[in-house]
């Protein structure tokens, strides 16, 4: 490979950001190249050189009162002071206005409030027998324990009165002896001037 | 550098100072402050200066806050106030240095261009020719390179934490800082043989 692409991933690996198939490429080429290997060396040096020079030379470091000298320039320079009232009715105003920016949006979730939700809840009240209003936003479709009876279907109905229970007994036998009863004074009616035995004139 | 961790404890400090909180500007002062004293000593070799400017980065800081929107973490905003008020003040302490000098160039003659490690060799922070020559070759280095060779061996940022604090692209950060060394090898190749 070419040195000066060599170079490339010297500094990679210096920086530890050398991917492990370019680690093995720059092993090969300073294992055959002596320039690429002293530069490698070189670079290597002049990180030592500057971690000697740091720690000889260290920066300095806060001392405890840092933070408390810079706070009380800061209220020197009037920096918390509070907002006036007006300054602060004014920040309320710009916070309430803001969601008015966003256009359509707002009004059409207004709408939405506004309209849809109470005929919701109007619907609910129609349905829920019990009595009571419902609370207002809720709908409570869990307790409207009023069940409209399904619709069977025709052949079903016409089974289930099929088979209804007999009437009872006692009933039976008065419609039978009204039945003879008509058969008898029928047959009377259809032949004339026989009356009945209980007709006989004197 | 920064944990995860770190990073969310600076989110809920940043947003409790933009809401008035003043205590937790001071807890991001104490957080912060020794870190900011390094890399401003990075720039600025006067232990007192260094004390002077780290009040500043922070009062700035404070005044920015409400502008801060948290596209980039706390940490590297902070580090860029750091770097460019150490620079401006090299930059203003330059013109001031060069218009004394000027009247003491009519006096004395040329001054000595190692002033700056000249103090260090008398106050005794540096010891060894390769250390002491390392600091030089830096101190010469372009301000660009200079400024991201210094943030990556010094600071120990990582090439994006770097590309934040200075603003600029990844690849730029690179490609300045293989210069940079590349530079410092070309200065200092006597001193390593």
């Amino acid at each position: 490979m070419d040195c000066e692409k060599i170079e490339d991933h010297i500094f990679e690996f210096l920086d530890d950001c050398l991917a492990p198939s370019d680690r093995k490429t720059l092993s090969h080429h300073l294992q055959g190249c002596p320039d690429c290997r002293m530069k490698l060396e070189d670079f290597l040096k002049l990180r030592a050189s500057v971690k000697f020079s740091k720690a000889l030379d260290p920066a300095p470091v806060a001392d405890r009162d840092f933070s408390r000298l810079v706070m009380s320039r800061l209220e020197r320079e009037g920096a918390f002071v509070s907002p006036s009232s007006v300054q602060i009715f004014v920040e309320r105003m710009r916070e309430m206005m803001a969601p008015f920016r966003a256009g359509w949006l707002v009004p059409a979730v207004a709408l939405v409030f506004l309209f849809i939700l109470p005929l919701g809840i109007l619907g609910n009240l129609n349905k829920n027998q019990k009595g009571g209003l419902p609370v207002p936003g809720v709908l409570n479709v869990a307790e409207n324990k009023t069940q409209v009876p399904e619709k069977k279907p025709l052949p079903e109905v016409m089974a289930e009165v099929e088979q209804k229970p007999a009437l009872p007994k006692e009933q039976d036998t008065q419609q039978m002896e009204l039945e003879e009863y008509l058969k008898v004074h029928s047959q009377y009616a259809s032949e004339p001037n026989i009356a009945p035995v209980s007709y006989v004139n004197y | 550098m920064e944990g995860a961790e770190g990073k969310s404890q600076d989110e809920i400090l940043v947003r409790l100072c933009q809401n008035g909180d003043k205590r937790a500007f001071e807890q991001l002062v104490i957080r912060y402050q020794d870190k900011i004293f390094s890399v401003i000593y990075r720039f600025v070799k006067d232990r007192d200066t260094v004390k002077d400017l780290a009040q500043d980065v922070f009062i700035k800081a404070f005044n920015s806050l409400k502008g801060f929107e948290g596209r980039s973490s706390f940490y590297t905003w902070l580090y860029q106030i750091a770097v460019y008020t150490a620079l401006n003040h090299l930059s203003l302490a330059r013109v001031r240095t060069t218009r004394n000098l000027e009247a003491e160039e009519i006096e004395r003659g040329l001054p000595d261009p190692n002033a700056g490690i000249g103090n260090l060799l008398e106050n005794g922070y540096i010891h060894g020719e390769l250390a002491q020559a390392a600091l030089a070759a830096i101190e010469e280095l372009p301000e660009e390179y200079k400024k991201v060779f210094l943030l990556k061996e010094y600071e120990e940022m990582s090439y994006e934490e770097i590309a934040e604090t200075l603003n600029i692209p990844i690849g730029t950060v690179r490609s300045r800082l293989n210069r940079a060394r590349t530079e410092l090898r070309r200065v200092l190749k006597v001193e390593f043989q």
